[in-house]
């Protein structure tokens, strides 16, 4: 009984610890200024008020930014896994010259960190006249050799008899892919594109250096640039944090069974 | 069955993987034996290749070794607090009722989904030496307000903390899918054998959770290490230089003075140093089953 | 610096508005070209900051300096009718208003992580930071040694809490509430003064130009020029919209909209400007404003002395080992810049035309 009492009580203040700095920053974007700028702000509004989040939404265009961010996520989703759901596949299952090669080069690739190539990547798309078009968000992101990994080591699980059959059936590998494979490996591919929606959607470095106008922002950055500009208005700043924060918490805690399969799958497949 | 649909559906990804990781790699390295400054943005006339003179001057920079000991501080200090705090929420959550499981895991994964700019904003204001709820809560129990993001110590700690929180989460619902998979005969084994509580935990779980314990350390050492959006909002690398991260010294050298030569050279660095992690990472494996 | 990526890139436009160091960072470039000023009553010292090897390469637009933001009902409880001219009256008075704060209040807000005011204490001075035609650091030279102990003892005299700009909750509620009675700032924060502030506080802040070192202090011009790209098809079109942009009627438009200060004299003497009594110690302090040497490097070191006014403050390193660690630096990111001058004469003056105050 007491083993029960310790557990749960101390589950339940690590997990308040855990929500607080998130709580906290919603509580005062729903303040208004002399509660939130005097001494330390109460733990809750005694007047709320929606002045905060309507300033940060119109004067600030968060709308613009966040449909920015949707658009750049939802391609970006799609294309990799699509992408690395055939590259996956194929280096699992379908036997053909320099398969072995390929897959040391994509093992290779996921070895470099990302974040280190922004220069040269920077240079290519300038080059190009990509720099501040959403294609040189979608494109680089695109290139995940982790999701190929973690698909291809998907895909050796399932017995190649199976797919044999389909193919005796007649079927071309096109149709093989779409009608047996696909389906097959869906929920490893619903787990890696919220895994890779997520990663899109909080992506910052490489973002702010690709979209210098100011109106082909995402939603992280624009938060970052109007916070080195506001962060003296903590009304204005909690409030650009909340509606940052709301619509991955609630794609989260939907998409939940999914998405804590694939982080397992993913880290358990190596 | 051979076909040429193989290559042709490795194709796109290859395509993909060469233009925006392998090109690029190599760019960077070239472009780390090069003075690409502003005035070789002005003529590509002035462009030369200067060898390893990057490297040179990184080796006598302080701001360049600062940033190191910043980055190395952070990873070594956070990423054992972040399995230590991920092992023993698993653990607990595994202990409890099933169907109170989803709540806490929900609740310690949180952070990890959010954006890191976000979630800085608001650990800033938690951390203001005069405002925030932290300094309150120490003065309320008559201890000295800190000076957070305003003491070079301090910073450091505080970055380490918030990097801490938004990781331990991940780290987490990995371990308590392992743990799952331990077969409770064990324990029960144990028992009838007189094990305590601490002897089934340090004999049979940790031992068990030791590979992921390995590979988890690898994956938050990656993410630790090109720590960048946390101290560019917290503290702009400051105070005093002392929450540099090597990535943000890069980007300030980069994409702030256009010193792309130098900045370079620091994304090497930083690569290879990385390597080396994984190299120990594998190497400290093969030990253990050997041992 | 993203006109530099597309100048650099090929693509710019006809025209855009830069700052002092983009400027200098294009006409390194040979990007923009040279344009004669389009009125007589620009304030003289945003016209010379466009000046390179003797030509104007930008028409000034809007005009940005510092100077002090206070509390006068503060200064007069602790016995002074108006702001200090010179540094010793000011640290005397800032001396004296401690008295009359509570713990926790400061009588001066200086940011340690901006630079402008440190600049502008280093401006103040008669030697520049940086010598032979900008190829190597001079910061280890005794005015601005002076410079960076007066700043120095604000810190550790207490006068001013050692904290970066994002460690403020809510600036203008914080200065209402008497938590510094001093702050040095830009034009920009009459209009958040006003935004953010009720009504009724109207009266609690007030500007006044900077104090110097013997005397009325000079303060840094910064704000916009207009630039014409050298690739444009379309220069006649250009210097007109260029010269309509800068009559009266859109300069006090421009102003009414954003708050930001006209260039020219003329429409500081019409209304809503003329009116304002926050905005007089502007227009006294932009008659007497200066500039460093412009250079594509500048923002660079600037940074850098930043950084070690804060070994300095923080650190606890001395003045003296400061300011020559800083000249070290600064020689070591001018290095190409002395290779190209070495190389290429006609290159040579990518520096403003600026003389000391």
């Amino acid at each position: 009984m007491a083993v029960r009492t310790f557990l749960y009580g101390s589950l339940s203040i690590l997990a308040i610890l855990t929500l607080f700095p998130l709580l906290w920053v919603t509580s005062i974007a729903f303040m208004r200024s002399p509660e939130q700028s005097a001494g330390t702000p109460p733990l809750w509004p005694r007047h709320p008020t929606l002045h905060n989040i309507v300033n940060i939404i119109q004067r600030e265009m968060l709308g613009h930014y966040f449909l920015n961010s949707l658009i750049v996520a939802v391609a970006t989703t799609v294309l990799s896994t699509f992408v690395a759901g055939l590259a996956g596949y194929a280096l699992a299952q379908v036997r053909f010259r320099g398969r072995r090669i390929i897959s040391w080069i994509v093992l290779f690739a996921v070895l470099i960190p990302s974040q280190a190539l922004v220069l040269p990547l920077f240079e290519m798309f300038r080059e190009v006249h990509l720099i501040n078009h959403y294609a040189a968000l979608i494109l680089p992101a695109a290139a995940n050799p982790v999701s190929i990994v973690l698909i291809q080591a998907y895909m050796r699980g399932i017995p190649a008899e199976i797919l044999d059959a389909a193919r005796m059936d007649g079927a071309g590998e096109w149709q093989t892919f779409f009608y047996v494979v696909v389906p097959m490996m869906a929920p490893m591919l619903a787990a890696l594109a919220v895994l890779t929606f997520v990663v899109s959607w909080n992506d910052f470095m490489w973002p702010m250096i690709a979209m210098q106008k100011a109106s082909m922002q995402t939603l992280p950055v624009a938060l970052a640039s109007i916070d080195r500009e506001h962060y003296q208005e903590i009304g204005l700043m909690a409030a650009g944090a909340t509606v940052t924060i709301l619509p991955m918490m609630a794609i989260f805690v939907a998409s939940q069974r999914y998405y804590l399969r694939s982080v397992v799958a993913g880290s358990l497949a190596d | 069955m051979k076909s040429i649909s193989g290559p042709l559906f490795v194709l796109p990804a290859l395509a993909l993987i060469a233009l925006f990781v392998l090109i690029p790699f190599l760019g960077v390295l070239g472009l780390s034996m090069t003075n690409f400054d502003i005035y070789v943005l002005a003529s590509s006339a002035n462009l030369h290749f200067i060898g390893g003179a990057n490297y040179v001057h990184l080796f006598h920079d302080q701001a360049a070794w600062q940033a190191l000991e910043t980055t190395l501080t952070v990873v070594l200090a956070g990423v054992p607090a972040t399995l230590a705090l991920s092992l023993i929420c698993a653990l607990m959550i595994e202990s409890i009722a099933p169907r109170w499981r989803g709540l806490f895991r929900t609740a310690f994964f949180l952070p990890v989904v959010c954006s890191t700019v976000a979630v800085a904003i608001s650990w800033r204001y938690l951390l203001n030496t005069h405002y925030g709820l932290i300094n309150h809560l120490l003065v309320a129990v008559d201890l000295p307000a800190l000076n957070w993001l305003g003491s070079p110590t301090l910073a450091v700690i505080a970055i380490t903390v918030v990097v801490v929180w938004k990781g331990f989460g991940y780290g987490m619902i990995i371990l308590a899918a392992a743990r799952r998979e331990i077969p409770e005969e064990l324990y029960d084994i144990a028992r009838i054998e007189g094990a305590g509580v601490r002897q089934q935990l340090l004999s049979i779980t940790v031992p068990i959770l030791a590979p992921t314990l390995g590979l988890l350390a690898l994956l938050d050492v990656a993410g630790y290490w090109q720590l960048f959006a946390e101290p560019y909002v917290l503290t702009q690398g400051g105070p005093m230089g002392s929450t540099m991260s090597l990535l943000l010294l890069m980007y300030d050298r980069g994409f702030r003075w256009w010193r792309w030569g130098v900045a370079s050279a620091l994304a090497m660095i930083l690569t290879v140093i990385m390597w080396l992690f994984v190299w120990l990472q594998r190497h400290t494996k093969t030990s253990w089953r050997e041992g | 610096m993203r006109l530099v990526s597309a100048v650099a890139a090929g693509d710019p436009p006809d025209i855009a508005q830069v700052g002092n160091t983009d400027l200098a960072t294009l006409v390194t470039l040979h990007a923009v070209i040279a344009q004669p000023p389009v009125a007589p009553d620009f304030f003289p010292g945003a016209l010379n900051v466009t000046r390179f090897h003797g030509k104007y390469y930008g028409t000034p637009w809007y005009v940005d300096t510092r100077l002090l933001f206070y509390r006068p009902d503060i200064l007069r409880r602790a016995g002074f009718a108006r702001p200090a001219r010179t540094w010793t009256d000011w640290l005397k008075q800032m001396q004296a208003v401690r008295r009359v704060l509570k713990r926790g209040q400061y009588p001066l807000l200086a940011p340690i992580n901006e630079y402008a005011f440190l600049e502008v204490l280093a401006l103040q001075q008669q030697t520049p930071v940086l010598r032979d035609d900008a190829r190597y650091g001079n910061f280890d030279n005794p005015e601005f040694r002076a410079a960076l102990t007066f700043y120095k003892n604000l810190f550790t005299q207490g006068l001013a809490p050692p904290i970066a700009d994002h460690q403020l909750i809510n600036l203008w509620w914080q200065m209402a509430r008497g938590d510094f009675v001093f702050y040095v700032s830009g034009p920009w924060n009459i209009g958040e003064f006003r935004r953010l502030l009720p009504p009724k506080d109207e009266g609690l802040w007030m500007t006044a130009p900077m104090p110097g070192p013997h005397g009325p202090g000079a303060s840094l011009i910064g704000g916009s020029d207009f630039v014409i790209f050298r690739t444009s098809t379309r220069k006649r079109l250009a210097t007109a919209f260029i010269r309509y942009m800068l009559e009266n009627r859109q300069q006090i438009y421009l102003y009414k909209l954003t708050g930001d200060l006209p260039a020219r004299r003329g429409p500081w003497a019409l209304p809503p400007l003329a009116g304002d009594v926050k905005l007089r110690a502007f227009r006294r302090q932009l008659e007497h404003v200066s500039s460093f040497e412009a250079i594509p490097e500048w923002d660079e070191i600037m940074d850098g002395m930043r950084r070690a006014a804060e070994q300095v403050i923080i650190g606890g390193q001395s003045v003296r080992a400061a300011t020559r660690n800083l000249d070290r630096k600064v020689n070591n990111w001018l290095a190409a810049r002395r290779q190209i001058m070495a190389k290429d004469k006609t290159q040579a003056p990518i520096r403003s035309g600026m003389s000391a105050p």
